[in-house]
């Protein structure tokens, strides 16, 4: 509604619009209750400039809560005491911004509004500075690091050692026994990778721990699980004897944080898919974006503690001016984004796709850097959700070959926008394809190529 | 992103996922696969018990279970990399084409957020500041529907759903969806309802189309049937007219009966001849409908001959000393009077001849009363006094005549002034009658009146006459809302009380009206008199008719083809 007012492409100024703010909600509550105050009525007080939008919102209590977004980041303050982010207050003062509602002229930032934008813009500049520093952590004793990180990598590998001997014992005994033993036993052992400094593992034993519950043909599962487990555990302990990508992707995956080392790449990003898994301890959202001029897939993600929304959040469809730091490693796609990231202008069009054959090849050939990847980011180019027997499959549209979807994308409401959009005809489907099956993410009509269409 | 394609062999499985997964020839898949199940049976069963074979004997003999992992790892990689697609099902038939235009941007998010809305009502109790989405969803589809917008696909998931929980949604929201909303339909059985009524409605053959309508007339089920006959009368009454009198004799009783009810549809003289046969048919609903519909025909022979009974019972009586009208009732009902519709037998608890008397004046038509008046119209009649209390009788009757007749002239005279009070009034007091004599006025002068009576007796009295007004509401009828709304507020009560009207407002006021509102939307200084509280409700209850009639502007201006590119957003 409001995107078009301006062309040029680098300004800061074209700003979201109703339906980018919506898709930032971190759920459908959320963006009910937004665009509820969307609208002028419960506003005082409210002025933007280019970057950032203010106002004071009148809620429940006789103060108004002091409601502030900076769309650059996007990032968010509001006196509210709601856990998500963004919260009611920023959707609805977006909203109002989209539709006109707030004019540039209309006040200047007050003070409260003000400081927190400097502060934020003080942030995001002594970041550039420390990044801009050649060498990144110099100020700390580089001695002492290296001793801490040496004291860290012993812990894991007697944790490795110890999964191993688990994992040993468990063979000897038969798999059987495991279906019996029960949850608790894995529990354990995924406590004690956690004392070993090893979140990767630890999430891993969890996930065996699963397994005996997950249906039929389950001893195939855990016997497969079992062996990248002890693939990582072989790998961890020959680490200094592997290629450094590889050596990198294997630190991650057993759960060291590695810094995004890679040469920034900044493009015109498209928001392919945002979506958050929760379990008790930790909110993980992913988000996927697509470089237009690098033809880059990018996976960023975010974290909350338990029952919080993740801080980043990006509207699906939209075009994002902006710096991607890829995160190095062998097979990985996961990259950090600079502090701004901007809305810009453009023709949208859908990432350039293949058929179903070429998507699980290029899953194939990503296992070769990263051999627990789980799926890849693919998209398929004219294909057409078909129904077999066993369920939704994505078919190429000469009728020959096709791709099931996974079991959890059977159920989600996801499919029947798949299936509506299509209509029986070919569609673009991004999205995560590996042996589970495929797991669409987006799609994109013929008829309607700039328009992203979610489907979680 | 390119990887390395090989790793150190120092360490035992990790370097052998470089290996291709794609064996060159199927007799190596077999013989992993067999590899495989050996694998998995050692594995479930444990390496002590059943060692797996091949690596018993290998230098890794002295760790097994390591040994066996390895091999797995290899395989599960191996595996993962040389999965291939699988045969397609037959895909399924495209969807029909839609020639309709797709929404305007703006129009199909607004959708989008009015279907979300549906499906997260607000919390329960207070209704906030905010508009009631769900409440909109019916006019933003009747909207879009004669703007002959076709829904977006995306959107259809959720506008099927919509229409699954709400019925009254059902015809605009398949309307809406079309074709592919249908074609979607049948693939959830979930949304089975949808392809319910394609009988009756997508189904059905063009009333321009004699050979469709005649095989569907002849083959179709009752409800096709009645659809059919309600389209082709809708598109030539005439055309209508024959269809049914073709097959009339041959059809069953109660079937007759939901036919003739049809021809309510563009009644007119033409009909009479069809009609007056049926006054001798063998039932006696149809019988009945029959002649109420040749009332409603006053050029009609029955209304003649009830013109001629109903004036031998109502005259002035001459020997008063003021005009006056006098009533003798009927004083039989005899087999002529039974043949033009009138039941004989009064329900009970009511007299004989004051049932036959309401019969007959009820199916007279009007205009015959001004010659047995004098020349006098309508109000003088309606004004006159009625002797021996036959005056509630009579004017009861005049009421419903005019309703049948569509009788703008007698309504205004019947309903009288909107200041007096309902009691006190001509004709009836009932505000559901009065409410069907407003509906045969023009759309103005129906505005008008209920204005005046707003403005006369507030708002409890109102809510009925409001919902027979066109929306949106035509001034002076909107102002005369917004200001009774105000003065209950002055009163102190609470908004609660009028929460019916101003649902009503919400979505009948016209978008206009949210300039009037605003300086109401403010908080009130609490005065020591008023009910506590009160002021905060009425100020969150106008925050919410004014943003909802904000919200309805906008839903207009979104679906209103835009005479140049750059449509304007509504003015605040």
């Amino acid at each position: 509604m409001a995107a078009s007012t301006v062309d040029d492409m680098n300004a800061m100024g074209v700003r979201w619009t109703a339906e980018q703010v919506l898709a930032l909600a971190p759920d459908e509550a959320s963006r009910r209750a937004g665009s509820e105050l969307g609208t002028a009525g419960p506003w005082s007080e409210t002025g933007c400039d280019e970057d950032a939008v203010w106002g004071l919102c009148k809620g429940g209590g006789s103060t108004p809560y002091r409601t502030v977004v900076d769309t650059t980041g996007p990032a968010y303050s509001c006196g509210c005491p709601s856990r998500k982010s963004p919260c009611k207050h920023a959707l609805g003062l977006l909203l109002l911004r989209a539709a006109d509602g707030i004019a540039a002229e209309d006040s200047p930032a007050p003070d409260w509004a003000a400081r927190w934008i400097a502060g934020r813009r003080g942030r995001a500049e002594s970041a550039d500075r420390r990044t801009g520093d050649a060498t990144p952590g110099a100020t700390a004793d580089p001695e002492a690091a290296r001793r801490r990180a040496e004291r860290r990598a012993a812990r894991i590998t007697s944790g490795a050692r110890e999964l191993e001997q688990r994992l040993a014992d468990l063979l000897r005994g038969g798999l059987a026994s495991a279906g019996q033993a029960g949850y608790g036993l894995w529990e354990e052992t995924a406590a004690r990778m956690v004392d070993a400094q090893a979140p990767g593992l630890a999430g891993r034993v969890r996930e065996l721990g699963a397994i005996p519950g997950s249906g039929p043909g389950w001893p195939v599962r855990l016997l497969e699980e079992c062996a990248l487990t002890h693939l990582l555990d072989r790998a961890w302990l020959a680490a200094d004897r592997l290629p450094a990508p590889f050596a990198t992707t294997v630190r991650t995956r057993v759960g060291l944080t590695s810094p995004a080392g890679g040469v920034p790449v900044r493009d015109h990003w498209l928001v392919l898919a945002q979506y958050d898994a929760a379990d008790a301890r930790l909110t993980t959202r992913r988000i996927w974006l697509y470089g237009t001029t690098t033809g880059r897939t990018a996976l960023l993600l975010s974290f909350g503690a338990a029952g919080r929304a993740p801080q980043l959040a990006l509207p699906v469809g939209a075009l994002l001016d902006g710096e991607l730091t890829p995160h190095t490693g062998s097979g990985q796609v996961r990259a950090e984004p600079g502090e701004r990231f901007v809305p810009v202008s453009g023709p949208v069009a859908p990432p350039a796709g293949g058929p179903v054959g070429a998507a699980l090849d290029a899953y194939g050939r990503a296992l070769g850097g990263d051999p627990w990847l789980d799926s890849w980011p693919v998209t398929l180019s004219g294909v057409v959700p078909a129904r077999a027997e066993y369920g939704w499959q994505l078919a190429d549209a000469d009728g020959r070959e096709a791709l099931p979807l996974t079991p959890a994308a059977q159920s989600r409401p996801g499919l029947w926008r798949l299936v509506a959009l299509s209509g029986g005809a070919p569609v673009t489907v991004f999205g995560e394809c590996g042996h589970r099956g495929f797991t669409p993410l987006a799609a994109w009509s013929p008829e309607t190529p700039g328009e992203t269409v979610p489907l979680i | 992103m390119d990887t390395p394609t090989t790793t150190s062999t120092t360490t035992t499985a990790a370097a052998s996922v470089s290996v291709p997964g794609s064996g060159p020839a199927s007799e190596s898949d077999e013989a992993a696969a067999r590899h495989w199940e050996e694998l998995v049976s050692s594995a479930l069963l444990g390496t002590d018990r059943r060692p797996p074979a091949g690596l018993a004997g290998s230098a890794a003999a002295r760790d097994l279970p390591g040994a066996l992992l390895d091999a797995a790892a290899v395989q599960t990689v191996r595996r993962r990399a040389g999965l291939r697609p699988g045969p397609a099902a037959p895909l399924p038939e495209p969807a029909p084409e839609d020639p309709r235009a797709p929404l305007p941007e703006a129009a199909r998010l607004r959708l989008d957020q009015l279907l979300a809305g549906r499906a997260a009502p607000s919390p329960a109790g207070r209704r906030g500041a905010a508009p009631d989405l769900a409440e909109l969803l019916p006019q933003w589809l009747a909207l879009a529907n004669r703007h002959g917008y076709k829904a977006s696909p995306s959107a259809l998931p959720a506008l099927l759903d919509a229409a699954r929980a709400r019925t009254d949604l059902r015809p605009q929201a398949l309307r809406l969806a079309g074709p592919r909303g249908l074609w979607l339909a049948r693939l959830n059985p979930e949304w089975r309802f949808a392809l319910r009524g394609t009988g009756a409605g997508g189904g059905l053959p063009s009333p321009r189309d004699p050979e469709g309508v005649r095989a569907l007339w002849d083959e179709g089920l009752f409800a096709e049937r009645v659809a059919l006959l309600a389209a082709v009368r809708t598109e030539d009454p005439a055309a209508g007219l024959a269809l049914l009198a073709s097959t009339w004799s041959a059809e069953r009783a109660e079937d007759r009966l939901m036919f003739l009810d049809s021809l309510r549809a563009g009644l007119s003289d033409a009909d009479e001849e069809f009609l007056e046969e049926a006054l001798g048919d063998r039932s006696r609903n149809v019988r009945a409908t029959a002649a109420e519909l040749l009332s409603a025909l006053p050029a009609s022979a029955l209304a003649g001959r009830m013109a001629s009974r109903a004036a031998t019972c109502v005259g002035l009586d001459r020997t008063a000393p003021e005009p006056t009208i006098a009533v003798e009732a009927p004083h039989e009902c005899d087999a002529a009077m039974q043949r033009d519709g009138m039941v004989a037998t009064p329900p009970a608890g009511r007299g004989e001849r004051s049932w036959w008397l309401g019969q007959l004046v009820e199916a007279a038509p009007l205009v015959s009363w001004t010659g047995r008046f004098g020349g006098r119209g309508p109000e003088e009649i309606v004004a006159l006094p009625v002797a021996d209390d036959w005056q509630g009788e009579l004017h009861a009757a005049w009421c419903r005549a005019a309703v049948r007749q569509r009788d703008p002239a007698w309504s205004r005279a019947l309903l009288g002034s909107p200041a007096v009070p309902p009691a006190t009034g001509p004709g009836t007091s009932s505000l559901a009658e009065r409410a069907q004599l407003l509906s045969t006025l023009s759309v103005e002068e129906r505005a008008r009146w209920v204005a005046s009576f707003i403005a006369a007796h507030g708002l409890s009295e109102a809510f009925q006459l409001l919902g027979v007004c066109a929306v949106p509401w035509a001034e002076p009828l909107g102002a005369a809302v917004i200001d009774a709304l105000d003065i209950a507020r002055e009163a102190g009560s609470y908004p609660w009380s009028f929460s019916g009207v101003m649902g009503l407002a919400e979505r009948c006021l016209a978008p206009e009206a949210a300039r009037q509102l605003d300086s109401l939307t403010a908080r009130p200084d609490e005065a020591e008199d008023r009910s506590p509280g009160a002021g905060d409700y009425w100020s969150e209850a106008f925050q919410r008719l004014v943003s909802t009639l904000r919200l309805r502007a906008a839903m207009h201006a979104e679906l209103t083809p835009p005479p140049h590119p750059a449509a304007a957003p509504p003015a605040p």
